[in-house]
C-alpha cells in the first residue's frame, strides 16, 4: 500500500481558540486583564471623580475654602445637626468657621497635583540618569550608585523632613504656599530610586541579542537608547510610576500632619487634619473628614498600582 | 511472576483557570520486580506528571488523580492514606528529580540531606545514618565523601549534585526507582557517566526502575522496554529492540528520525517533527497525533484508536495508530526507506 | 566572614559623613537663625552676638562644619538652643523611650506576621489568607496617623477604653497599648506579605517536592525545608523596617505626646534647633546603618552560600 501525504484538511480543529490564548500583545493582555479586574475598575471610578472633583473645584465648592465664619465654627455635618437647612454648611465647619466640604474639594485639587508633577519629574530625571549609567556604566554609574547609596540609607520621609524643615522659610518654600518646595523634595527624593530601577533593566538588556542586531545594523546610541532600550524598560517603569503616585500623596499628607508641609491657610487633607487635632476629643468631624479622604485615595491609588503590576508583570502574580 | 506495580487507567487531570488540562488520560501499564521501563515522548506528553502520580505528589490543588489505580505490590496507592503514602515514599520508591540544581535543598547540609530517609524509614539514629551517608556517596562516585558531608549544594558541580540525588533515591534499597530525566540538565559527558551509574546499580541492587526522558536515544541501552507517551495516552508499547528495529507508530518514527546519528549522510538531514503537542484543555477529538501527522486519513480525525497489538511484530508490541493496525494503510511502511515523508502541511 | 563585616563596618564611615554634611549644609541653608523665631521676644544685640559667637556661628562654614565634625566624632553634639542644656542629655533623656516604643512594636509586628503569613501560605485562599491579605493592604495603604486616629477616637474618645496622651513611665501597659500596636502595623502588614509570597515561593521549590518524595511529614517538610529557605528574605526586610519605626516614630509620638526622641526631633525642626536637629538625624543615620548591616550578617548566617562569596 503506497503512503499517503497528508492533506491540509482536518488541521483545523482546536487551532484557533489555542493560539487566541497565546498570541496577544504584552498590552493588549494588560488591558485585558485590567478590565477584568473588579478592584482595578472600582479603583479606576474612584480617581476619576476625584480628579473632576478637583478640576472642577472652583465651581463645585459651595464657598471658598479659607473664608472665615468665626460665628458659625464648629458646625456638626448635616446628619448631626437636627436643624439643618441647605444654606448651612454640608459637612460642618471647622474651629474658625471654614466650610469642611469646600476645603475638602480644594484639596484634593493638591492631592492630585502631589501625586503626579513629582512623579513626572522622577520619570523623567530617573529614567534619563538610570538610561545613561546603565547603558554607559563607568563614572557615571559609579556616581549614580554612590549617591544610591547614601540615599537609601536614609528612609525617604526622613529626607523629606530634613529637606522640607531646612527650606522651608526660603524664597522657594514660600512659593504657593509650600507646594513647590514640595514637589521638589518629592523629586529629589525619588528620582533615584527610578534611576536604579531602570539602570538594573538596562544592565539586564544591554547584552540581549536585539541589541547586539541593532548595533550590527549601524544603529546610533541614542536610537539603541529610546527605540530599543526605553520600550522594554516601560513595563517596570508604569508599575513605578503606579505607586510614585500614592507615595508622594502619603509624603504631603503626613508632612502636612506634622505641620512642616504644605503652608497653612491652603487646604490640604493632611492640613485639615493637623489643625483639627487640637479640638478632636470633642468635635472630630474636621479630622475624621479628610482622615477619611485620604484613606480613599491611597486604597484606590495603591489598587490601581497592583492591578498594573499585575495586568503587567504575569510573573508576579500571586495565584 | 507477580507485577510489582501495575497502574491501570490512570488520569491525573490539573483544574486551573483555562479549562481541566487532561494530563494523564487513560494510562495503563504493568512493570515486574527488577524490571526497567522508558517512559519517552516530548515535554508536556504527560510522562513526568505519570511519574509523581505514581507516587501521589502531584500538586493539589490544581492537580487531582480523577480515576484509576495503582497497584504497588498489590496495593492501591490510591486508596492509602497520608502515612501509609508516607511510609512508601523514599523507602520502597524513590525518585531522582530532573534538575539537581534545584532539587536539592540549598540551606541544608549534604550529610542531613541524605539521611533524613534513613533516620525516618530506617529508624538508624545519627551516628549510624552518617556511617551510611557516607558508604551511599561512596557507591555513587562522590570521591572523599567523609570530607564533604558537611559541605551544601552549591559546593558542589550538578553532576555530583545528581550523584547525591542518586545517593538519596537509593538509600534505604527501594523496589523501584523513578528518573525523571535524571541527565537533561547536565553536560554531555556526565550524562553519560550518569546514566552507566545509574544502570549499574539498578542492576546490582536488582532495582526495579523506570526512566523517563524526551530522549529516545537516552533510552536504547538503558531499559528493557520503552513505552511512548504522547498527548497524555500512551501510543506505543514494546520491547526495547523490538522497538528500535520495528516502530509502528507515526510519532515514535518521528522521534527517531530526529535522532542525529552519525552515519548519517549530509543530504539526509535531521527531520524534526512539524507543529507542537495538542493542547490538553481541548484535545484533538480523533488521534492525538493526527494534527501533525503526516500518514494520517479522516479517519485519524475522527476516531481515537484503541492501544492494539500491531501485526507483522512480537506479542507485546502495541501501538495506537489506524494506520499500523491489522488492515492499515501504514502496516508495511519503512520509515527508514519512506520518501513521501515531509509533505509540508500548509495551514 | 570577619573581613567582610570589617568591609562593611568602614563602608559606613563614607555613609555617616555624607549624612552629616548634607544636614549641615542645608541646616545652614536656611534662612533666619535661631534666636530671632520670637519677634516680640527679640534679644539684645549685645547677647545675640555672644551667642553666635559661642555656637561658633560667625566662622566660615567650611571651617564651621569641620569643627563640628571634630567634636561629634568625640559624641559631642554642643548644647540646644532652645533649651539650656546639652544635646547629649536631651537626647539622652528621650532615646530609651523611642527605643522601647520601637523595639516594642518590632516584636509585635514580627509576633504577628510571621504566623500570619506562613498560615496564609499553607492555606491559600482560606479564611485567614484573606484576613491577612486584607490586613496588609490597609496595613501599607492607609496612612498609620489616619489609623491612629481612627484608634485615639474609638478606644480613647469614644469607648474611653486606653489613655492616649503620654508615656508614663514604661510600666503602664494600657498607655503602651496604642503606640506601639499602630507603629507595629505597618511594618506587620509589609513583613505579613513578604513572608507569605516567600513562603510560597518556597513551597513551589523542586527541593520541597524532593523532601516530600522521602517520606518526610509535612510538618517537617514546612519546617526544615520550607521555613529556613523562606525566612531569608523576610529577614533582609527587618533593614527597612527599622527605618519604617524610626519615621513611625515621629508620627506616633507626636499624636500621642510621647516624650521621646521622634517628637523632639519634629518640635527641633519646629523651633530650628540645629544642634538637636543634626545629632538626631547622625543617630537615626546611624541606626539604620547598623539595622543594615546587621541584616546582611543575619543573612549570611541563614544563607550557606552567601559565606563562599564574601
Amino acid at each position: 500500500m503506497a503512503t499517503l501525504a497528508a492533506t491540509a484538511s482536518g488541521r483545523h480543529h482546536a487551532d484557533a481558540p489555542e493560539l487566541a490564548r497565546k498570541q496577544r500583545s504584552l498590552w493588549g493582555d494588560a488591558v485585558y486583564r485590567l478590565k477584568r479586574n473588579r478592584a482595578v475598575m472600582a479603583a479606576l471610578a474612584v480617581v476619576l471623580v476625584v480628579a473632576v472633583l478637583a478640576t472642577l473645584a472652583p465651581l463645585i465648592a459651595p464657598y471658598d475654602p479659607i473664608r472665615q465664619d468665626t460665628p458659625n465654627s464648629l458646625m456638626e455635618p448635616f446628619w448631626g445637626n437636627p436643624k439643618f437647612t441647605l444654606a448651612q454648611y454640608p459637612l460642618g465647619s471647622d474651629q474658625l468657621g471654614r466650610d469642611i466640604l469646600s476645603r475638602l474639594i480644594w484639596s484634593a485639587r493638591i492631592s492630585l497635583l502631589i501625586g503626579f508633577v513629582p512623579v513626572t519629574l522622577v520619570f523623567l530625571v530617573g529614567a534619563t540618569v538610570g538610561m545613561a549609567a546603565g547603558f554607559y556604566g563607568r563614572w557615571v554609574d559609579n556616581c549614580l550608585m554612590r549617591i544610591v547609596d547614601i540615599i537609601y540609607a536614609f528612609p525617604d520621609l526622613l529626607f523629606l523632613i530634613i529637606i522640607m524643615a531646612t527650606l522651608r522659610g526660603t524664597f522657594l518654600g514660600n512659593l504657593l504656599g509650600g507646594l513647590v518646595l514640595m514637589f521638589g523634595a518629592i523629586a529629589v527624593v525619588g528620582w533615584v530610586g527610578m534611576a536604579r530601577l531602570v539602570r538594573g533593566q538596562v544592565l539586564s538588556l544591554r547584552e540581549k541579542e536585539f541589541v547586539e542586531a541593532a548595533r550590527a545594523t549601524g544603529a546610533t546610541d541614542g536610537r539603541i537608547m529610546f527605540r530599543h532600550l526605553f520600550p522594554n524598560t516601560l513595563a517596570p517603569i508604569i508599575v513605578s510610576v503606579a505607586f510614585g503616585v500614592p507615595g508622594a500623596i502619603l509624603a504631603e499628607a503626613t508632612l502636612s500632619f506634622l505641620g512642616i508641609g504644605i503652608k497653612p491657610p491652603t487646604p490640604t487633607w493632611g492640613v485639615m487634619i493637623n489643625e483639627g487635632f487640637v479640638v478632636f476629643s470633642t468635635t472630630p468631624w474636621p479630622v475624621l473628614l479628610p482622615a477619611f479622604c485620604i484613606s480613599l485615595v491611597m486604597l484606590a491609588f495603591t489598587f490601581l498600582g497592583d492591578g498594573l503590576r499585575d495586568a503587567l508583570d504575569p510573573r508576579q502574580r500571586t495565584k | 511472576m507477580p507485577e510489582l506495580l501495575e497502574v491501570r487507567d490512570l488520569h491525573t487531570q490539573f483544574f486551573t483557570r483555562d479549562g481541566i488540562v487532561r494530563a494523564v488520560d487513560g494510562v495503563s501499564f504493568t512493570l515486574a520486580a527488577g524490571e526497567t521501563l522508558g517512559i519517552v515522548g516530548e515535554s508536556g506528553c504527560g510522562k513526568s506528571v505519570t511519574a509523581l502520580s505514581l507516587m501521589r505528589l502531584i500538586p493539589q490543588p490544581p492537580g487531582k488523580i480523577t480515576q484509576g489505580e495503582i497497584l504497588f505490590d498489590g496495593r492501591d496507592v490510591l486508596k492509602m492514606d497520608d502515612d501509609e503514602v508516607r511510609g512508601i515514599r523514599g523507602n520502597a520508591i524513590a525518585m531522582i528529580f530532573q534538575d539537581p540544581m534545584t532539587s536539592l535543598n540549598p540551606v541544608l547540609t549534604i550529610s542531613r540531606q541524605v539521611s533524613e530517609a534513613l533516620e525516618l524509614h530506617l529508624k538508624m539514629d545519627r551516628n549510624e545514618s552518617r556511617k551510611r551517608t557516607i558508604e551511599l556517596l561512596e557507591l555513587v562516585g562522590i570521591p572523599s565523601a567523609k570530607s564533604r558531608l558537611d559541605d551544601y549544594p552549591h559546593q558542589f558541580s550538578g553532576g555530583m549534585r545528581q550523584r547525591v540525588m542518586i545517593a538519596m533515591a537509593l538509600s534505604c534499597n527501594p523496589k523501584l526507582i523513578l528518573a525523571d530525566e535524571p541527565t537533561t540538565a547536565l553536560d554531555v559527558t556526565i550524562q553519560a557517566q550518569i546514566l552507566d551509574l545509574l544502570k549499574n546499580l539498578a542492576r546490582e541492587f536488582r532495582t526495579a526502575f523506570i526512566l523517563i526522558t524526551h530522549d529516545l536515544g537516552v533510552v536504547a541501552g538503558m531499559t528493557q522496554r520503552i513505552h511512548v507517551m504522547y498527548g497524555g495516552h500512551i501510543v506505543e508499547k514494546a520491547d526495547t529492540n523490538e522497538l528500535f528495529a520495528n516502530p509502528k507508530h507515526p510519532y515514535t518514527w518521528g522521534l527517531l528520525r530526529s535522532i542525529p546519528r552519525l552515519d548519517q549522510t549530509r543530504r539526509e538531514k535531521l527531520r524534526p517533527i512539524e507543529g507542537l503537542p495538542p493542547d490538553l484543555i481541548a484535545p484533538p477529538p480523533g488521534c492525538r497525533f493526527a494534527p501533525r501527522c503526516q500518514y494520517k486519513r479522516d479517519i485519524c480525525d475522527e476516531k481515537p484508536p484503541e492501544l492494539v497489538a500491531v501485526p507483522n511484530a512480537k506479542a507485546d508490541h502495541e501501538s495506537r495508530c489506524w494506520g499500523t493496525q491489522t488492515g492499515g494503510w501504514l502496516t508495511t511502511t519503512d520509515w527508514r526507506t519512506d520518501t513521501t515523508v515531509f509533505t509540508k502541511v500548509e495551514a | 566572614m570577619v573581613n567582610y563585616t570589617i568591609r562593611r563596618v568602614l563602608l559606613m564611615v563614607p555613609t555617616l559623613f555624607f549624612v552629616a554634611l548634607i544636614t549641615f549644609s542645608l541646616a545652614h541653608a536656611a534662612p533666619g537663625g535661631p534666636f530671632d523665631k520670637d519677634e516680640n521676644k527679640k534679644l539684645p544685640q549685645q547677647i545675640e552676638d555672644n551667642l553666635t559667637r559661642y555656637y561658633g556661628l560667625d566662622e566660615p562654614l567650611p571651617q564651621q562644619f569641620l569643627l563640628y565634625l571634630g567634636k561629634a566624632v568625640q559624641l559631642d553634639f554642643g548644647k540646644s538652643i532652645q533649651r539650656n542644656r546639652s544635646v547629649n542629655e536631651i537626647i539622652a533623656q528621650g532615646l530609651p523611650v523611642t527605643a522601647q516604643l520601637g523595639i516594642q512594636a518590632l516584636l509585635l509586628a514580627l509576633l504577628i506576621a510571621l504566623p500570619l503569613g506562613i498560615v496564609s501560605a499553607l492555606k491559600q485562599n482560606s479564611g485567614v489568607d484573606y484576613g491577612s491579605l486584607f490586613l496588609a493592604t490597609i496595613g501599607t495603604t492607609i496612612p498609620s496617623f489616619v489609623i491612629a486616629i481612627l484608634f485615639i477616637y474609638i478606644f480613647g474618645v469614644w469607648l474611653r477604653l486606653l489613655p492616649f496622651v503620654g508615656w508614663g513611665d514604661g510600666l503602664d501597659f494600657r498607655r503602651m497599648i496604642m503606640p506601639t500596636v499602630i507603629l507595629a502595623l505597618p511594618g506587620a502588614a509589609f513583613l505579613t506579605r513578604i513572608t507569605r509570597a516567600s513562603m510560597l515561593e518556597a513551597l513551589g521549590q523542586d527541593y520541597v517536592r524532593t523532601a516530600r518524595s522521602k517520606g518526610l511529614a509535612e510538618g517537617t517538610v514546612i519546617i526544615r525545608h520550607a521555613l529556613k529557605n523562606a525566612l531569608i528574605p523576610v529577614a533582609t526586610i527587618v533593614g527597612p523596617a527599622t527605618a519604617g519605626l524610626i519615621t513611625g516614630s515621629f508620627i506616633i509620638e507626636t499624636l500621642f505626646s510621647i516624650p521621646g526622641i521622634g517628637r523632639l526631633y519634629i518640635i527641633s525642626i519646629n523651633a530650628r534647633d540645629y544642634p538637636i536637629i543634626m545629632a538626631t538625624t547622625l543617630l537615626y543615620a546611624f541606626l539604620i546603618v547598623i539595622a543594615n548591616l546587621s541584616v546582611d550578617l543575619v543573612y549570611g548566617a541563614l544563607d550557606p552560600r552567601i559565606k563562599v562569596e564574601a
